[in-house]
């Protein structure tokens, strides 16, 4: 580990020894111990989360090294403003929070002509209308999760998200991953509750009719 | 809309029933229709099958990226050396920006030029610092600008603000329900104007426009 002489003299004082586990330690103290100071305790924030964060930044930006790069700019930004966490949230609500507005940002940023798709357009205008659209009542021949292991399937699966708006993928990936009220999302995405309901819909729509197009499997439940 | 399921679920409100965000009474209102609608269970386990398929995916995703990607066991190094860098003033091989950092890592445009000024904050400074007092010497050692306009009937000022070599001699006169202030300029050259003259108010149009 590359470490600055300040770092490695303040590891040898650190609060967390080498045989006290940071799993027994719970995020405040962490974060306090961090904003004291201590890299080390900071680390194991990272440790703890980066996993996380990285599965929640690549499923907006759909791409691994700007996912990466997504993450780690959360961490430096994080660790720069630690001072300011209040703990009235988790400290992975807060870092979340800091990862999806990064994210957000660089497919703001990259793709700004690309992916103004019908549904949204139709989702800004009236936020809790969802037009015509209508759920399929269909499911796959196979659970999805399990067979995701089958490369045919996950190509399938990452087809399908890719081809979903930017903002349609932001909404699904942070109820999927996160499991985010609409109230938190549209706090994040900076937009209406309605307009969450909205890219939600239509996110989960187009993703379960591409899916049945890409995999072929159909199969009513009811019948 | 055709959402609307046969028993009356509306998909929107299905979505809503699968995600918690219903009320407690909207909740079992819900489930109480699904039990009775094979169309809407089907449409409800499909959600779920969305879900499922999104979450499996990004973690077989991340534990491929993990695998696979030297820069994601890299990451904490690089994220130490900039937390590092930030802490401390940047030595010359430290303050290129370090192989990770791309596009895509920048927070727009407003963040690049802040972090520019964050990166250059000594040079600004230096820059800011020398050129105030450039304008000083100009102002004290520069030509005087010499203020030759009329003001009248309330016309807007307009020109270059003046710098006297001495103060102008200012005059108040008491005149029919008003009042008025001439102020007079000294010229500096014989071929320069004298005066200008600016009314300062009038009580009868005060009056009129003031409700006290």
């Amino acid at each position: 580990m590359l470490l600055h002489p300040k770092v490695n003299k303040r590891l040898e004082n650190s609060s967390i020894r080498s045989n006290e586990a940071a799993d027994d330690i719970d995020d405040l103290e962490l974060v306090d111990r961090a904003r004291a100071g201590d890299e080390v305790a900071f680390r194991a924030l990272f440790e703890r989360y980066h996993r996380r964060a990285f599965s929640l930044a690549s499923g907006v930006v759909r791409n691994r090294d700007d996912a990466l790069d997504v993450v780690q700019e959360a961490f430096i930004k994080a660790h720069k403003h630690i001072g300011k966490f209040e703990g009235t949230s988790s400290f992975y609500t807060w870092l979340y929070r800091i990862v999806m507005n990064l994210a957000i940002d660089h497919i703001r940023r990259t793709k700004r002509v690309k992916n103004v798709d019908f549904n949204d357009a139709v989702g800004h205008a009236e936020s809790d209308s969802v037009g015509e659209e209508s759920l399929v009542p269909r499911v796959l021949d196979e659970n999805p999760g399990r067979s995701l292991a089958r490369k045919e399937m996950r190509e399938h699966i990452g087809t399908a998200l890719s081809e979903l708006s930017d903002n349609h993928r932001a909404v699904l990936v942070m109820r999927e991953l996160e499991g985010l009220s609409y109230e938190e999302m549209a706090q994040t995405m900076g937009c209406s509750k309605g307009t969450i309901m909205s890219r939600l819909f239509h996110a989960r729509r187009n993703m379960q009719k591409r899916l049945l197009e890409l995999m072929g499997g159909e199969k009513d439940l009811g019948a | 809309m055709s959402a609307g399921s046969k028993k009356g679920v509306s998909d929107m409100e299905l979505m809503l029933y699968a995600d918690g965000e219903l009320s407690t009474d909207e909740s079992r209102r819900v489930a109480a229709r699904l039990a009775e609608d094979p169309d809407a269970r089907l449409k409800l386990e499909s959600l779920r099958q969305v879900g499922e398929a999104v979450r499996t995916y990004t973690e077989l995703e991340t534990d491929r990226a993990e695998a696979e990607l030297p820069a994601f066991a890299d990451m904490w190094q690089r994220i130490e050396r900039r937390i590092q860098a930030n802490g401390r003033a940047p030595a010359p091989d430290e303050a290129a920006p370090t192989p990770m950092r791309s596009k895509a890592a920048a927070a727009g445009w407003w963040a690049g030029i802040r972090r520019w000024l964050e990166d250059h904050r000594g040079h600004v400074l230096t820059g800011a610092f020398s050129a105030g007092v450039a304008c000083a010497l100009m102002l004290a050692l520069g030509p005087r600008v010499r203020v030759v306009e009329r003001v009248r009937d309330g016309a807007p000022v307009v020109g270059t603000p003046a710098v006297l070599r001495s103060p102008p001699e200012v005059e108040d006169l008491e005149v029919y329900e008003g009042s008025s202030t001439i102020l007079t300029i000294e010229p500096e050259g014989s071929d320069d104007s004298a005066a200008a003259v600016i009314w300062i108010s009038d009580d009868r149009e005060a009056k009129k426009e003031s409700p006290l």
